[in-house]
């Protein structure tokens, strides 16, 4: 579920959004930071933070396995991808099997358990981020300095 | 990019089937195993194998960032998952972009380093 957005014009002081994010990351205790990469990639700053689920999980499909929230740019012009990976997420659909499904896939994503979903995580995430990107913001941010990718 | 095979009747050893992916994901230079998860899932036993890029690329878009292969079932009725993700990987279609598509961390296209490592997960 990779989701790219670019903003321009918005004068952010990545560092510290780029923190902020991994702070957000670190409250979630189901999440563990694996791997943090930050440098240069052809002359543009670049920080990209990787956390997986910390545990087994009690259901599979759809749940949170990891998120990924990369970086890279300069304060006028950056772009941000945000991906929420989720077990068989292409499995979410009712009775796409047999016996596994009633395994580990079947009690899957039912509302009012306590399952971290990936889709769930993802719209809170990208939410909190677009308060960060607010806040760390120099120039007032509007909706055309921003532009999105969705595959 | 996530791929998900079901096996039946095969009466397979999924721990050396594991034991190789994971052999086959450390052999690859850029890959680090960051986490493995093994244990049961409403009965069902389940196994995962976490690897991240270890360093920086030296350019964004399709390169490889991390794979996550998951084996969970019975020798005769089990399934495997394989995810690779990629930076920027909606963005490979060209003029997508602007400056920072041309000149910033998206140029040039490394979509073969992924797709070589998904092939020879698929093997």
């Amino acid at each position: 579920m990779p989701f790219v957005r670019r903003y321009k014009d918005l004068s952010t002081d990545l560092n510290d959004l780029y923190t902020d994010i991994v702070r957000e990351l670190q409250q979630e205790k189901d999440l563990e930071i694996v791997k943090e990469t930050k440098g240069v990639v052809n002359d543009v700053g670049f920080r990209s933070v990787t956390a997986i689920r910390a545990n087994v999980p009690r259901a599979i499909t759809g749940t949170l396995r990891e998120v990924s929230v990369t970086v890279a740019g300069e304060p006028d012009d950056w772009l941000l991808e945000l991906h929420t990976g989720a077990w068989f997420g292409n499995m979410v659909l009712p009775g796409a099997g047999g016996f596994l499904i009633a395994g580990p896939m079947g009690t899957a994503a039912a509302a009012g358990t306590t399952t971290l979903l990936a889709v769930t995580y993802g719209r809170k995430l990208k939410n909190r981020i677009k308060d960060l990107v607010k806040k760390h913001s120099g120039k007032k941010y509007t909706e055309e300095k921003i532009e999105t990718f969705i595959s | 990019m996530p791929y998900v095979k079901r096996y039946k009747d095969l009466n397979t050893d999924l721990d050396a089937v594991y034991d190789d992916i994971k052999y086959e994901i450390q052999t690859g230079k850029e890959l680090n195993v960051v986490k493995e998860q093994d244990g049961t899932v409403n009965g069902v036993p389940f196994k995962s194998i976490f690897a991240v890029r270890e360093s920086v690329p030296k350019a964004l878009i399709g390169t490889l960032r991390e794979v996550t292969v998951t084996i969970t079932g019975v020798s005769e009725d089990w399934l495997l998952e394989v995810h690779t993700g990629a930076w920027l990987s909606n963005m490979i279609t060209p003029g997508t972009g602007g400056r920072e598509v041309r000149s910033g961390p998206q140029e040039p296209y490394q979509g073969d380093r992924q797709e070589a490592q998904q092939e020879a997960l698929h093997r």
